[in-house]
């Protein structure tokens, strides 16, 4: 390694990129700002995830109201909100998994694990994203049923609109969770490969 | 947030010449080197609390910052505004060497895995302390190694 060796007494006597070094008030600002801005995304996230899951209970919520409320129909509104709050709380702790990747251990275990909590991750979305919209497609459909149920070809139509839309609904989930998450999968894969090829 | 050990702000402190060795290596714009900086010192003074001392602080330092660098951690989170205080690691500090900006040039047009096995080199850890850095066998580094230097005096024959 003679020829490196110019270069790793510049590297070794280089003081870094900086000419001020940090101090330990600068350490512990940049920290802090971190763990504030970690803080703040995931107040962002839950309020946008809150407003979604909203959004899903106000048409229920709101037909309830419409008919005046009832004990089975507040016996519905409870479980779809504790079916929510299920999923919602699932996904958190999938998310808080992601981010709590062990990263003292080798650089191999640590991509592994992120990699695997990574499509846990991808995996966990998509079946929540699937359950939501087919049982928020199927109250819908019951609905029709219960309301129209003197018109079959209508029904027909709107049980036809249901499945078309469950298949709308898992294609552009897919699509919305490659652009999301997926992309991040590509340059751990191949950092793995690399490291795989400095076995071979 | 917990309070900030004094002695892992001293350690940090004393080693930092990694972070930014580590971040210019990762990270092709001011932007994007201010904030792997900050998520590797986070991910430092998360991670401190399971550092048994032993392996020195700078070999479990470099661990620490090239798992950062290379799982990309950190871009999965949202973004969210830079706060100003990181100014300070912007370019006006940065120090101009010409043979050390050529050097990191060439760094970061190796692999992500062969630019963690240079830096690391570079900065005096031995075959072990980077086999165990990254999972490999220190045969398999010693190897490499032979490869990746060919591979830098190219690139740095290119930049002349």
């Amino acid at each position: 390694m003679n020829d490196l060796e110019p270069l790793r007494r510049l590297w070794q006597t280089a003081p870094g990129a900086l000419d001020r070094p940090l101090g330990k008030e600068d350490l512990v600002s940049l920290i802090e700002a971190r763990g504030a801005d970690i803080r703040r995304s995931i107040r962002r996230r839950l309020r946008r995830d809150a407003a979604l899951y909203f959004a899903l209970v106000a048409v229920p919520l709101i037909s309830a109201f419409d008919r005046g409320m009832s004990p089975r129909s507040i016996g519905f509104l409870a479980l779809m909100t504790v079916t929510i709050g299920a999923l919602g709380l699932s996904l958190e702790l999938q998310a808080r998994r992601l981010r709590s990747v062990e990263l003292s251990r080798s650089l191999r275990d640590a991509l592994d694990e992120t990699l695997q909590r990574l499509t846990a991750a991808i995996r966990l979305y998509m079946a929540l994203y699937m359950v939501v919209m087919v049982g928020f497609l199927a109250i819908l459909v019951g609905l029709a049923f219960w309301r129209l149920r003197g018109q079959p070809i209508v029904v027909g139509a709107a049980v036809l609109g249901a499945l078309g839309l469950v298949w709308w609904s898992y294609a552009s989930g897919r699509s919305y969770l490659h652009r999301a998450l997926g992309r991040y999968r590509a340059p751990l894969e191949a950092a793995l490969r690399e490291l795989g090829s400095v076995e071979g | 947030m917990a309070t900030i050990d004094q002695e892992f702000l001293a350690l940090v402190e004393r080693h930092q010449g990694i972070l930014h060795k580590v971040c210019r290596s990762y990270a092709d714009n001011e932007a994007d080197r201010r904030d792997l900086m900050q998520e590797i010192l986070y991910q430092l003074w998360r991670s401190y609390r399971g550092y048994d001392g032993r392996a020195s602080f700078s070999t479990w330092m470099y661990r620490i910052a090239v798992n950062t660098a290379i799982s990309g951690l950190r871009k999965l989170r949202a973004m969210v505004a830079t706060d100003p205080l990181d100014e300070r690691l912007a370019a006006p500090n940065v120090v101009h060497d010409e043979l050390l900006e050529r050097l990191h040039a060439a760094i970061r047009q190796l692999e992500p895995v062969q630019r963690a096995m240079v830096i690391m080199f570079l900065d005096g850890l031995s075959y072990r302390e980077i086999a165990a850095a990254l999972g490999a066998t220190e045969n398999a580094i010693g190897v490499r190694m032979h490869r990746v230097r060919a591979r830098l005096s190219e690139l740095l024959g290119e930049g002349r």
